[in-house]
This record gives C-alpha cells, sequence and structure tokens, in this order.
C-alpha cells in the first residue's frame, strides 16, 4: 500500500514539443498542452517497438518534477511506453539521462501491467495470460499513464509510445491519441476514514404516466473525496497553496495508491476541486481538512 | 447506449477577411474518427444549451400551405479558460482551407468581435459518442440572428430558413423618368398564367402604354379588354385604332386607339432565362432561387418538384406595383392552393415542395406509450375539428372587377370580368348527413384552369370530409429521422390507436433533449 498523490502546477504546457510521428492537421501535437480533452493530438502512425513515437519535449527552465502523466490516450492495455527525463535539453542521451523508466533488462513498461495474482484468475478469462484487466473493464474508464518520478530537475522529456491502440468502437485505431501532457511536482498523502470514491452517471430519466420509465444515457463522470483527519504544517500548508492556485477551474492529476496502478486506474485521473478548501484546527499546529475532487471527462 | 453529443456548426461572416468561416462546436465530447472527413477534428465543448426550436407544416389540422416558424435559442459557453493558448480548428469555406485560430481567454469572443453571425447558417446534430461523424443525425438547420452577450455566456437566436422568404417578392422600383405616380414604387410582376391590371406607363412614342412584367419578358398577352371589350391584337406594325401589340422580351402593350377606360388582361407571365413557368413547383422554384435568390439551385429538392408538377396545376401570381406580398406569403398561397399542399425547408438544407402523404405505408419510427412516449395530447384543430360536408374553390381572379362595362362586350366576358373569382363547388351529402354542424369551406386559391380547380376541389373536399386528429406527441428522444411530412406509428390507449395507428407528422419542436411531434391522423 503507497500513498496517494496530487499533483497541480503542470510545466508542460510551457516546453516546446516534438515528435518523431507527423499528426492529423486537425489534431497537431501542441493539442497535449491544452484542454479539453477531446482537443487531443492525434498521430497518423502507430509506433512498432522498432520504431516507435517519441514526443520530446524542452523546457526554458529546470523544475522539480516527481510526476508524469498522459491523458485519456486510446492506448489498448498491452501497449508500451517509456518516459525518460534529461538533465540537458540539447543532449538527450545516457550521459544526461536523470531516469528511465525501463528497468535493467530493459524492458518497457505496459499501459496496464500484470496487477493480478495469478491464483485469482479462472480459466477461460480473456485476462488469463497477462494477468491485467479483463478488456470490458479496460473500456470503462479513460486510459491515463501515470509515472510516479524520483525527485530531479529536468531540462528535457521523452515519451515513447508503441504498440495497439483502439477507436471509441473498439476497432483498431491507425494513430495514438493524446488528450494532455502532464509533469509536474505533487504532494504525497494518504486518505483517511470517510475519503471517498465516487461515480454519478450523468443519465436522464423520464417516467411516464403507467409506470414506463425512458433513461437518455449522460456522460457520467467520477469523484474524489480526501478526508484528512489529521495534518501537520507542512501537507497542511502545501495543501493551502495548492488550493489557491488551482481555484475551483485549474486542473490537478489525483493518484490513490502510487503502488497499485490498478487503483490508479479505476480512481486516479484528471480531476478539479469542487469544494471550498478548510483547515480545521485540533490542535496547535494539527489540522484536519477535506479536498473534493470532481473528475475532467470533456 | 452510450451518451449522445450534439454537434453545433455554424457558418460566420469573418469581417476582416470577407470569408465565410465555419465553427464546430458541441455540447458533450466528440472528435471525428480519423476515417471521417473532416478527420480527428475536435469539437469544442462549449455548448450550453442547444436551441428549443419548433417547425410545423401547416395550420394545424388543415392542409393550407402556410409554415409555421418560431425561433429558438442557443447558449454557448464563453466562460474564462484559465489555461489560453487553447485552439479551435476553424474551416474557412470560401477558400476551402482550415485554419488554425487562437482563442482568447474568453474563448467565444472572437465570434462577437470579429464576425457577423446574423442571417448565417447554423446546423445541429446529434450522434452517439465515438461514432462516425457520417451517422451524426440533423436535428434542424436553422439560421443566426444577433448574439445576446452575457459575462461567461453567448446566446444567439435561431430561426429556421424558412424565415428567410420574409422579404417582399418585388424587388426592382419605378425611377423617376416613369411619372409622378409610379416613381418610387415597386415594379409589378405576373407569374404564371392568370389575369392582370396591367400598369399605365403614359404616352411613349404617342402610344398609351401599359406594363405587365417590369419590363421582363414573358410568354404572351393573350387577350387585351376595355371595359370588357376585346381589343384587336396585333403582331406586326404599328397598332391602329382598337388594336395593340405587345413585346414579349418587355412585357410591354403598346395601344394604338384610346386609352381604355377599365384595362384587364390574360397573362402568360414571366419567362426569366427563356422559361415560362405556370406549374406549382417550377413557380416556387422560380420564386426561391432565379427571381429572389435566396437559395441557390443546389438547396431546392428539384425532385420533389418534379413530383409535384407530374400532375401539372397552372397558377397565376399577379403583384401590381407597391405589392409587398413576401416570398412566404407567395409561396403560402401557391402551395396552399393545392390540397395538402406544403413547402418547407428541409432537415437536408433543401426547399421541398409536395402534397401532405396521408398516413399510410411503412412508419420512419413506432412510439409506445409507456415506453417511448408518455401517451398523445390532444390539440385544438382548425375549424373546430369539424368535418367539411362543402368545399367551394375559388380560382382565376380578375385583380379589378370590371364595375360598368361596354356594349359591345361578349356575355361571355361579362361573366368573366363582373366576378372576382370563378368558383368550383363539391358537396359531399354523406358527410352532411352525418354531421348536422359540418362546415362549408371557402378556398381561394391561386389556379387559372377550370379543369384544375374542379380536380383540386374535389381533391380539397376528400381531404376536408375527414375526421382529422391533431394530437401532440413528446417523445423521449430528438427523433431523428423524423421529419415534417414523415408517417409514424402511435400506440396508445387513445380510442383508434390502441395496437398502433399511423399518423403523419407535421410540427416538431426540439428541446435540449427530446422533441415533441405534433401529427394528425
Amino acid at each position: 500500500m503507497g500513498y496517494g498523490y496530487l499533483a497541480d502546477r503542470n510545466r508542460v504546457p510551457t516546453a516546446t514539443l516534438t515528435s518523431s510521428a507527423a499528426y492529423q492537421a486537425n489534431a497537431p501535437l501542441d493539442n497535449v498542452k491544452t484542454l479539453p480533452l477531446v482537443a487531443a493530438a492525434v498521430t497518423t502512425t502507430l509506433g512498432t517497438a522498432g520504431g516507435p513515437v517519441t514526443i520530446t519535449g524542452a523546457f526554458p527552465e529546470r523544475y522539480p518534477c516527481t510526476y508524469g502523466g498522459l491523458f485519456d490516450t486510446n492506448l489498448r492495455q498491452a501497449a508500451r511506453w517509456r518516459l525518460e527525463l534529461f538533465s540537458s535539453a540539447v543532449t538527450l542521451d545516457a550521459t544526461t539521462r536523470l531516469f528511465d523508466t525501463r528497468g535493467a533488462d530493459g524492458a518497457d513498461r505496459a499501459v496496464i501491467p500484470s496487477l493480478t495474482d495469478w491464483r485469482d484468475l479462472r480459466w477461460g478469462d480473456p485476462n488469463l495470460f497477462r494477468g491485467d484487466l479483463p478488456p470490458e473493464d479496460f473500456a470503462l474508464y479513460p486510459t491515463h499513464v501515470h509515472c510516479i518520478v524520483p525527485v530531479c530537475r529536468p531540462a528535457a522529456f521523452r515519451w515513447t509510445l508503441y504498440g495497439p491502440a483502439y477507436e471509441a468502437d473498439n476497432s483498431e485505431a491507425t494513430g495514438y491519441s493524446i488528450g494532455h501532457m502532464w509533469l509536474s511536482d505533487g504532494v504525497p498523502l494518504a486518505r483517511h476514514m470517510d475519503s471517498e470514491d465516487v461515480y454519478t452517471p450523468t443519465d436522464e430519466i423520464t417516467r411516464f404516466p403507467g409506470g414506463g420509465v425512458s433513461v437518455e444515457p449522460g456522460t457520467g463522470y467520477r469523484s474524489v473525496t480526501i478526508q484528512r483527519a489529521v495534518a501537520a504544517r507542512g501537507l497542511r500548508d502545501a495543501l493551502f497553496d495548492m488550493a489557491r492556485r488551482v481555484d475551483w477551474s485549474r486542473p490537478v492529476v489525483w493518484l490513490p495508491d502510487v503502488d497499485s496502478l490498478g487503483d490508479c486506474f479505476r480512481y486516479g485521473g484528471l480531476f478539479q476541486k469542487r469544494e471550498p478548501h478548510a483547515n480545521r484546527w485540533i490542535a496547535p499546529k494539527l489540522t484536519a481538512g477535506a479536498i473534493h475532487l470532481e473528475e475532467i471527462t470533456v | 447506449m452510450t451518451a449522445k453529443a450534439r454537434l453545433i456548426e455554424l457558418d460566420a461572416y469573418h469581417l476582416a477577411s470577407g470569408h465565410v468561416h465555419r465553427w464546430y462546436l458541441s455540447l458533450g465530447k466528440y472528435r471525428s474518427r480519423a476515417t471521417d472527413t473532416p478527420a480527428a477534428l475536435p469539437y469544442l465543448p462549449l455548448v450550453g444549451t442547444p436551441a428549443a426550436v419548433s417547425v410545423a407544416l401547416v395550420a394545424l389540422g388543415e392542409a393550407l400551405g402556410a409554415t409555421r416558424v418560431e425561433v429558438g435559442r442557443i447558449e454557448l459557453s464563453n466562460a474564462l479558460d484559465w489555461q489560453g493558448e487553447r485552439r479551435a480548428r476553424v474551416y474557412d469555406v470560401t477558400a476551402g482551407t482550415w485554419l488554425t485560430v487562437t482563442l482568447p481567454e474568453r474563448p467565444l469572443n472572437l465570434l462577437l468581435t470579429d464576425y457577423a453571425l446574423a442571417g448565417w447558417p447554423v446546423v445541429d446534430r446529434v450522434v452517439e459518442a465515438g461514432a462516425a461523424l457520417s451517422t451524426a443525425a440533423v436535428v434542424f438547420r436553422g439560421v443566426m440572428e444577433m448574439p445576446e452577450p452575457a459575462r461567461g455566456a453567448i446566446t444567439i437566436p435561431i430561426r429556421t430558413r424558412e424565415a428567410d422568404f420574409d422579404d417582399p417578392v418585388l424587388r426592382e422600383t419605378y425611377s423617376a423618368g416613369d411619372g409622378a405616380d409610379l416613381e418610387g414604387r415597386t415594379k409589378e410582376r405576373h407569374f404564371g398564367h392568370g389575369y392582370a391590371e396591367p400598369t399605365y406607363l403614359g404616352v411613349i412614342g404617342g402610344k398609351h402604354t401599359y406594363s405587365v412584367n417590369g419590363a421582363h419578358a414573358i410568354e404572351d398577352v393573350a387577350v387585351f379588354w376595355d371595359s370588357g371589350a376585346r381589343l384587336t391584337k396585333v403582331t406586326s406594325g404599328t397598332p391602329g385604332a382598337s388594336e395593340w401589340k405587345v413585346d414579349p422580351a418587355t412585357g410591354i402593350i403598346t395601344l394604338g386607339g384610346t386609352r381604355p377606360s377599365a384595362p384587364m388582361c390574360e397573362v402568360k407571365g414571366d419567362k426569366t432565362g427563356g422559361v415560362w413557368r405556370r406549374y406549382a413547383g417550377e413557380l416556387a422554384q422560380h420564386l426561391a432561387v432565379t427571381h429572389t435568390g435566396v437559395l441557390t439551385l443546389a438547396e431546392v429538392d428539384t425532385a420533389s418538384v418534379a413530383t409535384l408538377d407530374a400532375t401539372p396545376r397552372t397558377m397565376g401570381l399577379w403583384l401590381a406595383p407597391g405589392d409587398g406580398t413576401t416570398g412566404r406569403q407567395a409561396l403560402d398561397g401557391l402551395l396552399g392552393s393545392l390540397a395538402r399542399g406544403y413547402w418547407l425547408m428541409g432537415e437536408d438544407g433543401k426547399l421541398s415542395v409536395g402534397r401532405l402523404p396521408a398516413a399510410a405505408g411503412a412508419p420512419a419510427a413506432t412510439y409506445v406509450k409507456g415506453r417511448t412516449t408518455p401517451g398523445l395530447q390532444p390539440r385544438a384543430a382548425a375549424g373546430r375539428g369539424l368535418p367539411a360536408k362543402a368545399v367551394t374553390l375559388r380560382f382565376a381572379r380578375i385583380p379589378t372587377p370590371a364595375a360598368t362595362l361596354a356594349s359591345s362586350a361578349t356575355e361571355a366576358d361579362a361573366k368573366l370580368l363582373k366576378a372576382a373569382w370563378r368558383e368550383s363547388p363539391v358537396s359531399d351529402p354523406a358527410t352532411a348527413a352525418a354531421y348536422k354542424g359540418a362546415r362549408t369551406v371557402t378556398i381561394e386559391t391561386a389556379l387559372f384552369a377550370r379543369a384544375d380547380a374542379d380536380a383540386e376541389a374535389a381533391e380539397f373536399l376528400a381531404d376536408l370530409k375527414r375526421v382529422v386528429g391533431v394530437y401532440d406527441l413528446p417523445v423521449y428522444d430528438l427523433a431523428p429521422g423524423v421529419t415534417r411530412r414523415s408517417v409514424v406509428a402511435v400506440d396508445d390507449d387513445v380510442a383508434g390507436f390502441e395496437g398502433g395507428r399511423l399518423v403523419t407528422v407535421i410540427g416538431k419542436t426540439m428541446r435540449s433533449t427530446r422533441a415533441t411531434l405534433t401529427v394528425r391522423t
């Protein structure tokens, strides 16, 4: 069980982006810097292990970073990704590399790695051999890629993608789509009692005389309540500063458990604050409080 | 079932470049797919409330051609964008190129400052989230009015294109040289085949001169009466006393003798482009396209025109100098002269004319009470819903009936010119016996020939003697694919609807997620 993680101040919009791939004219690469998510960067081709799609960004200034993320992508769970951070915006090689998601064996991470204890898998399950999410469950959630990084101050970063991707109707896509890209520092914090993960459908229900019911489907959204029964001064001030920075309009990233990609996939993502931020004093130097977040779906 | 997105494509006139730009906005998340045209286009989710627009085709319950339009409003979100640098992909319709527009902090301020919206078209479509763009169904096509800005939102009134015909049909005016009584007045026009009182232009070249079509080409003038006496038509030379000559290239009539006291003509009218149009469909198309230029030919459902004119009905439309008849009134008059006739701007953006189909054939949709609709709600029909026992159809109008007739007028001419209308009465004794309160309906039409009028009178009576129910049918969705003049099946516990009954849709009101159909049995 790892800690939860809350990040704001996305640094990617300041970066200069280049890519190995070509992009759809209506969906250029720079769309990853902005919301709405629907205005995404869409490549015209897919990457392969030998010829992956890379997106390189150079920062004008070196910011401390502890998190990198891709939001609202169309990667299938078996697709592979890599994030590298460099101390130089000019020379991007092993001499300047600060961080690499590849381990000693050189393998790249899957969007959803093997999550499940093999003893829980039943014969005939679609995820029997890979142990990742059943494809039906995977399709229920937006596909985000999260990466916790040991704190460093990169001057440049490089995302590498290859593998299959899906269209909205689950057919094979011909290009990658990335709604939003993130690289920033954040605040680690654990949730306390009464924290909530909520899913709210926005379906519209009409009841007819005579007992009939019609339901017009809407776009459901998730929301999160992070309760802190007690927070010491450092966390208290960090969260209050964050509340001032993001207001209710700017996005934040919420990961419920950095050690569990399954939890992050189901409950984490891109959110906006929805309630005032309050520090309730329970003792000298100790406060309690709650953070309410609502998912950005568009 | 997945969520649906509403796609709003609005054309706006870019004031600086003079080009028309198409903006792509949505309610809900939608991006076209890589295989669509345009490919991978994000629709900016800036629509707050889509328009509620109501369109109806006929005077409720009675097919009399008129098209009713109400204005709706569409609300766009103009909330402050925290991040800035948001980009919109905009299609330059004029140049045929794509532009990237960096939006200001309030993203739609550009629409208020850099663009003219009023009078430009807007298309509202609905599509399943993630589906191909080609599967999007048109909810309505309309025209924007002046936007109403508010902090954080822009409201744009929307109307349907039928209102584009609200300008007068007569456009050209007489100038100072045409005499004091004509100066500044609009020039008369005559379309089709009918009677007209020619406009006196004065003495030109020593001859009394009249005009019937604003100096535009006509097919012919068949007869010229003076107080019921026929003057002699000559086709060459100079007309002498009691003689007249017409120049078909200009519609100008030159008289040889004295000035007539009560001139009247039978005119085969306007021949713009060398075609004499005299049937309802082609006249409607001519008024909309070649005459007023409100529509391009591509915006006319020419197949519907051909279908309607396959049963030709000769019509005449005489507009005297200064007449303020609008295009809409003219089209109402022409199509209202036909039993169940209608005209409308369809969901495909095209002018369509025709006769409202009877409720028969395969339904476009089936609505069941308690499942897809809360049920039929009756509404008051025209004429208190009573059937008609008799129809008197009036046709071939004389603009000014003669007060005094010359002694040389023939008996037939005297009868013709004394009465403003010819009449074709038909009655149905069975309806009269069953419904003691049955109505007698008089319909004034633009028809010219008695054979046509007799046929139409019978058609009108066949329609009006039926007991017609008009209902509102609220449905749970936007009823894509159901348009005015569609046939739908309704299963309700109202008498006659148990087990399903076919009805014809004559009106549709769109709100944000559901529609109300007005249907007629």
